[in-house]
């Protein structure tokens, strides 16, 4: 549901969400309003595998708190800043006059990232910094919330600290830079206000940093040089926690460079009274998901919304359209598929009903079916029948001479004949061109003998015929 | 009373539509395919039978035909077991006569309930004397008997003194319901 700018201000409490990709985890914090300040009554950490909108769910049950505002944090290391410098143009043609830009920018198709940007009144046409994640797990992410669900922005973890700067530490200029010490290595946050203009992170481990500052040093000042450039001046640096070994070193070091540099001062007092105090030192993200929840809650209209360039992409009527498109386009093709269906079924019925008319139909007062019992029963007595003339045939037409003494079929035996012969190779003949004759196999001569009396032998001789004898 | 979450609604969705694909696929969907599985084989089965029936009229068909015409020229469809054997007996007899043999045994056996090709098998056994002649001309004339099916047995022996003369011992069945 999609919340209006007055419901969301008017809310008494709000969510604020950090997730950490790199450990895996999601920071969660519900700040409600107590007064004319904040309070947080909330604080949670979740595994991300959950599940982000799963996640939101149990944020708002847990706290208490349906419906309420969420705002989501993207970790900053994982954002790349660009700048570039715009004409002024019709802001349906932004998204992708942005995106040309962000793509000969870096080295990532336009289907690999997701951008959000900040714009601002430049010298020559609009001068906008352009926040650009990977598709990876952030964006994936990204991908899977609904942009008109319970999330109200999607925005750069760095926007939650905005909105902490000029509520819970002493004052500083309104336009700085902030170093900022995190558990993963240091933030360079340029804010205008309460609101994030261009953030950077160092990756390296405040430890290291300690022992070999020139590295991250080195980072740092081009950072800081990219934002010079930018404003086209020198920016005051906040450093917080002042009392860190590398912070010190930094501000010494950036002081000696020419730089403004000064420590940021948490107002404790303020910090308890919100109840957040306890995470000052921790470097907690859990001090920017509250920091989050205020933005959810404040006038500041976040900038870098991940979501509100989806909307943008895709306004909510065309969202609601475009849905009710995909179940209309769903419910024809079903539909579609059993008209298919019906109609096979249809036509199979009618050609069995035809198919049984025209078998049903007589000819010469005979009707089909019967024809074909007579046809199956004339091939059931063919497969039977053995023709004895046919077989009295191939004997003859084997036997040159030879005189036959008797014959004997039976059926699954083979067939048996005795016969008497002039001399052996006429048996022998015999036997061979008996062999050759069609439907013949295995022939065996058995027992030749010689009857001396009349010199003649006799013999008898088996063989196989067709399927009779099988 | 609680305010149903996304998530308990979105449980529940999805459990209406598991129990809407549970009942039109158990109610329409199996009853369905079963019907057009039926409907197919019972096509399959239409058609085959017609295209047998046609496919005698021309090529291959038609000489398998002519072939299977040569083999069986004529026949009668079995009927019962009683009626069957009997008439088998009485057309053979009447081809022993006109090939002229006088047989010394004929004899028709109900071989106790053998069936083969689905029917009941009914055999006469015949055994005599012959000449070689009366013998051919009642093996060529055996398949003009209507109710003949094949031969079971057959053993034909010469007269060793009167060449032209046999001793025969001949085994025919026929079919029945």
């Amino acid at each position: 549901m999609k919340q209006t700018e007055q419901q969301r201000q008017a809310a008494p409490q709000a969510a604020g969400v950090v997730i950490e990709a790199a450990a895996g985890k999601i920071w969660a914090a519900v700040v409600r309003r107590n007064g004319s300040g904040f309070e947080r009554t909330y604080q949670a950490t979740f595994d991300l595998k959950e599940g982000l909108e799963s996640i939101v769910e149990q944020i708002a049950r847990q706290a208490g708190g349906a419906g309420m505002p969420i705002v989501v944090g993207l970790e900053s290391s994982r954002l790349r800043f660009l700048e570039m410098t715009l004409p002024p143009v019709d802001a349906t043609r932004l998204p992708l006059l942005i995106r040309t830009q962000a793509e000969a920018q870096l080295p990532l198709g336009g289907d690999q990232m997701q951008l959000a940007w900040r714009m601002s009144p430049g010298a020559q046409g609009v001068d906008c910094t352009v926040a650009a994640v990977r598709r990876d797990t952030s964006g994936e992410l990204l991908d899977r919330l609904g942009i008109y669900g319970p999330v109200t922005a999607v925005v750069p973890d760095a926007a939650g600290f905005a909105q902490l700067r000029l509520r819970f530490f002493s004052p500083t200029p309104q336009t700085c830079v902030v170093l900022r010490q995190r558990a993963d290595g240091f933030a360079v946050m340029l804010l205008e206000g309460a609101s994030l203009v261009r953030c950077a992170v160092i990756g390296v481990e405040p430890s290291e940093a300690a022992k070999h500052p020139a590295l991250a040093m080195q980072d740092i000042v081009m950072e800081l040089d990219a934002i010079e450039k930018k404003c086209g001046r020198k920016v005051p640096i906040c450093l917080w926690p002042g009392d860190e070994p590398f912070i010190q070193i930094a501000a010494d070091s950036l002081r000696h460079a020419g730089w403004e540099a000064a420590a940021l001062e948490a107002n404790q007092g303020a910090l308890e009274q919100a109840k957040l105090g306890d995470q000052t030192k921790l470097f907690s993200p859990s001090l920017d998901a509250a920091g989050l929840a205020i933005l959810a809650l404040s006038e500041t209209t976040p900038g870098f919304d991940f979501l509100q360039v989806r909307r943008m992409a895709q306004p909510l009527e065309d969202a609601k359209k475009q849905k009710t498109q995909r179940v209309r386009t769903l419910g024809i093709i079903v539909l579609l598929l059993l008209l298919c269906v019906a109609v096979d079924h249809w036509s199979l019925k009618l050609q069995v009903s035809q198919l049984s008319r025209e078998l049903a139909a007589e000819a010469d007062g005979v009707k089909a079916e019967t024809l074909l019992q007579r046809q199956n029963y004339q091939e059931a007595a063919a497969r039977a029948r053995l023709d004895v003339l046919e077989l009295t045939e191939t004997i003859q037409n084997s036997r040159e001479g030879l005189v036959l003494d008797s014959l004997e079929f039976e059926m699954k035996k083979p067939v048996k004949l005795t016969a008497t012969a002039g001399d052996y190779a006429q048996v022998y003949g015999f036997q061979k061109r008996l062999e050759t004759q069609n439907g013949v196999s295995a022939v065996r001569l058995i027992d030749p003998r010689m009857d001396e009396r009349t010199k003649q032998v006799r013999f008898t001789m088996q063989f196989h015929y067709k399927h009779f004898t099988k | 009373m609680k305010a149903l979450t996304q998530r308990d609604k979105r449980a529940i969705k999805l459990m209406a539509a598991a129990a809407v694909l549970i009942v039109g696929y158990f109610g329409v969907f199996e009853p369905t395919l079963k019907s057009y599985r039926t409907l197919r084989s019972e096509r399959d089965r239409l058609q085959k039978q017609l295209n047998r029936l046609t496919g005698i009229q021309s090529g291959v068909g038609a000489v398998q035909f002519k072939a299977l015409s040569e083999r069986v020229p004529v026949l009668e469809m079995p009927v019962e077991a009683a009626l069957q054997g009997v008439r088998f007996r009485d057309e053979l007899t009447r081809q022993l006569q006109k090939a002229g043999i006088q047989a010394k045994t004929l004899q028709l056996c109900d071989n106790r309930g053998k069936r083969q090709d689905g029917f009941a098998l009914l055999t006469v056994d015949v055994g005599g004397r012959c000449s070689y002649e009366s013998m051919l001309r009642l093996l060529g004339d055996l398949k003009r008997n209507p109710y003949y099916v094949g031969v079971e047995k057959c053993i034909l022996r010469v007269d060793a003194k009167n060449r032209n003369e046999m001793t025969f011992q001949l085994a025919v069945f026929t079919y029945a319901k």
